[in-house]
């Protein structure tokens, strides 16, 4: 299984690399605007953009197929998808949370002020969300309908947000439910686990009964 | 040692070689004790089956030809005059069988071929 | 000696298509060869016997082990090789090495890099400037590298020129050099087939048509030659598939020694597989 992962990892080198310049970019545009938000909120993005790549790529050369017949087990290969994709998660979010931290103590401020660190770990929960609802959707349709649903995950809610908005539609009933979901951070972690444990059941069934 | 398949023969593949190995070993091309080339490699040369040259080989060591040892391959056996004397004359036997056709076919009697085969033969 | 294959009456039903009561038997030392037009259900029954598709009946036992109870023990002993390379384009041979060897317990590098070097591949390019038959060279050598018992090829010469296909050919027949090994494979090459296998399995449309030895077919199979009036007082029984040309009819039989000595008067030719496929999806027309 972690040779799946390392498989995973490969493939990914050359679209790592302008992976990596878009980091840069948005890294100099938050130090710009002294707001940490523009980059943590985009390497957040990236884990599941990461993870859905390696679908695409074990598709392109029907890995897959050639997996089934190895030494390993169906539930491997799932397992090393999740493995991969949350780790990104992790490192992200603590990635995410030296940079607020840094920036902070630059500007002399507090940690946790201007809520920076909670949106990073509110984006944190949600991409960890969407990438449950979106693997085991990608092993069952693929990793191009895959990719629609996760778009739509994301995007769905940000346009009605935006048409509201525009609509002059007051945010308040919104900024409040916003305010309070980050007064309670501390079930974050338990609706995110359960959340997983289900979304890795539901891919451990789809894939078992997967006809390549 | 040559072993040549004839694609046009009716013969099936594992008789031809049987035949021809024993023509070998008959005319002593193929000494007593020589070894023989493995099933396998004879399969591959010739491009035809293993299956069939294991065939072939287990002929001729039912008849008495060749032995096989696991292991080492398989051997030319102590010649055995009565055997090769018994193989010659069915090759015998299958030629003159071809003259007995041929000779009715042609309408030839009987005596007119006893006729011809005193002759050729002194 | 190992049987290294035995499939009994596999069933596998799709929509439009149906895998029916197929059985089939490898015993060690022996290349298996598979033939039957494009969508006959080569692929399919190698991919049932595989356990990548799930069959509705039928029993498989391979290298003597029900896939169903042992798969990863099995699959130790497997190697198998696709028409599709697995590697992505921006992997390099180092990187297989180092992703197999990760997977597969019996793989052993110093051997994989023997063959690599055997057949001229170039370590440090990317796998996207491999030819077709580089490839599969590639696919090839990485089922070997993991000393497999059974190796399961689907299409392995296809798109290769002849050169390249004799190579091949002949690592495969080392490869079968003993009774702890054999080989199952298909192709639409039929001149492949004739090559190195051992026994012939022609399936056409989910089912088997034959399972014979490929000896046992060159010695009984034939085309008779005859005018159409001597195909008039053919028994239509004996004859697997017709063509009728402009001179003639050509027939497909299966008796050639027993059908000879009933007419003696016609021609009889050898057939390769290639024909025997043509007339019997032919019928009669």
């Amino acid at each position: 299984m972690t040779g799946l992962i390392f498989k995973d990892l490969v493939n990914l080198k050359s679209y790592i690399k302008s992976i990596a310049l878009m980091c840069a970019v948005f890294l100099v545009i938050s130090i710009m605007n002294e707001s940490p938000a523009f980059f943590t909120g985009y390497i957040q993005m990236l884990s599941i953009v990461i993870i859905l790549a390696t679908f695409g790529y074990d598709e392109k050369v029907e890995w897959d197929h050639y997996a089934m017949t190895l030494p390993i087990k169906r539930n491997d290969i799932v397992k090393s998808k999740y493995i991969l994709a949350y780790s990104m998660v992790l490192i992200m979010t603590i990635i995410g949370a030296v940079t607020v931290t840094v920036v902070n103590l630059i500007q002399n401020k507090d940690i946790m002020a201007d809520g920076n660190m909670l949106a990073n770990l509110l984006i944190a929960s949600i991409i960890s969300l969407v990438i449950a609802v979106v693997i085991p959707f990608t092993f069952k349709y693929g990793s191009e309908k895959g990719r629609y649903v996760m778009m739509s995950i994301i995007v769905i809610p940000l346009g009605f947000a935006a048409l509201l908005n525009a609509m002059n539609v007051s945010m308040e009933s919104v900024i409040q439910f916003i305010e309070i979901l980050a007064k309670y951070p501390i079930i974050y972690p338990f609706v995110i686990i359960i959340a997983i444990g289900i979304s890795y059941m539901f891919s451990l069934k789809i894939f078992d009964k997967k006809e390549f | 040692m040559d072993i040549i398949i004839n694609n046009a023969s009716n013969q099936p593949l594992y008789e031809q070689i049987v035949t021809q190995i024993k023509q070998l070993i008959i005319s002593n091309v193929l000494k007593e004790g020589e070894a023989l080339p493995s099933m396998r490699l004879l399969a591959k040369e010739l491009k035809i089956s293993v299956i069939t040259t294991k065939r072939a080989y287990e002929e001729l060591e039912r008849e008495g030809f060749i032995e096989s040892v696991t292991g080492k391959g398989s051997f030319v056996s102590a010649k055995n005059p009565e055997l090769l004397k018994e193989e010659s004359y069915r090759i015998i036997e299958q030629y003159l069988n071809k003259v007995v056709e041929k000779a009715k076919l042609c309408g030839l009697s009987k005596q007119e071929i006893l006729e011809l085969l005193e002759t050729l033969y002194d | 000696m190992t049987q290294l294959l035995s499939v009994k009456n596999l069933n596998k039903r799709f929509p439009n298509f149906q895998l029916k009561n197929i059985n089939v038997e490898l015993d060690g030392g022996l290349v298996l060869g598979l033939i039957g037009e494009n969508g006959a259900g080569k692929t399919t029954f190698l991919k049932c016997i595989l356990n990548m598709m799930h069959i509705d009946s039928g029993e498989v036992l391979m290298l003597g082990q029900n896939m169903n109870n042992s798969e990863k023990d099995v699959k130790k002993d497997l190697g198998v090789v696709f028409e599709q390379c697995p590697f992505g384009d921006h992997i390099e041979i180092k990187d297989v090495a180092d992703i197999i060897k990760k997977i597969h317990p019996k793989f052993n590098e110093a051997k994989f890099y023997d063959y690599i070097e055997h057949f001229g591949l170039p370590r440090k390019q990317k796998i996207k400037t491999f030819s077709k038959g580089m490839k599969m060279k590639l696919s090839i050598v990485t089922a070997l590298a993991c000393d497999p018992k059974l190796l399961i090829l689907d299409e392995p010469t296809s798109g290769l020129d002849p050169v390249v296909r004799g190579e091949i050919l002949d690592i495969f027949s080392d490869f079968v050099s003993d009774e702890e090994h054999g080989i199952i494979f298909s192709s639409h090459i039929t001149s492949d087939i004739e090559q190195i296998a051992d026994y012939v399995v022609y399936i056409d449309h989910g089912q088997i048509v034959f399972n014979k030895e490929k000896d046992e077919i060159r010695d009984n199979f034939a085309i008779v030659k005859m005018t159409v009036e001597q195909f008039s007082h053919f028994d239509p029984q004996l004859c697997l598939g017709y063509e009728k040309n402009q001179f003639g009819v050509e027939a497909l039989v299966e008796n050639k020694s027993e059908i000879q000595e009933a007419y003696p008067e016609l021609i009889f030719e050898r057939v390769n597989l290639d024909q025997i496929m043509r007339y019997h999806s032919k019928g009669g027309k």
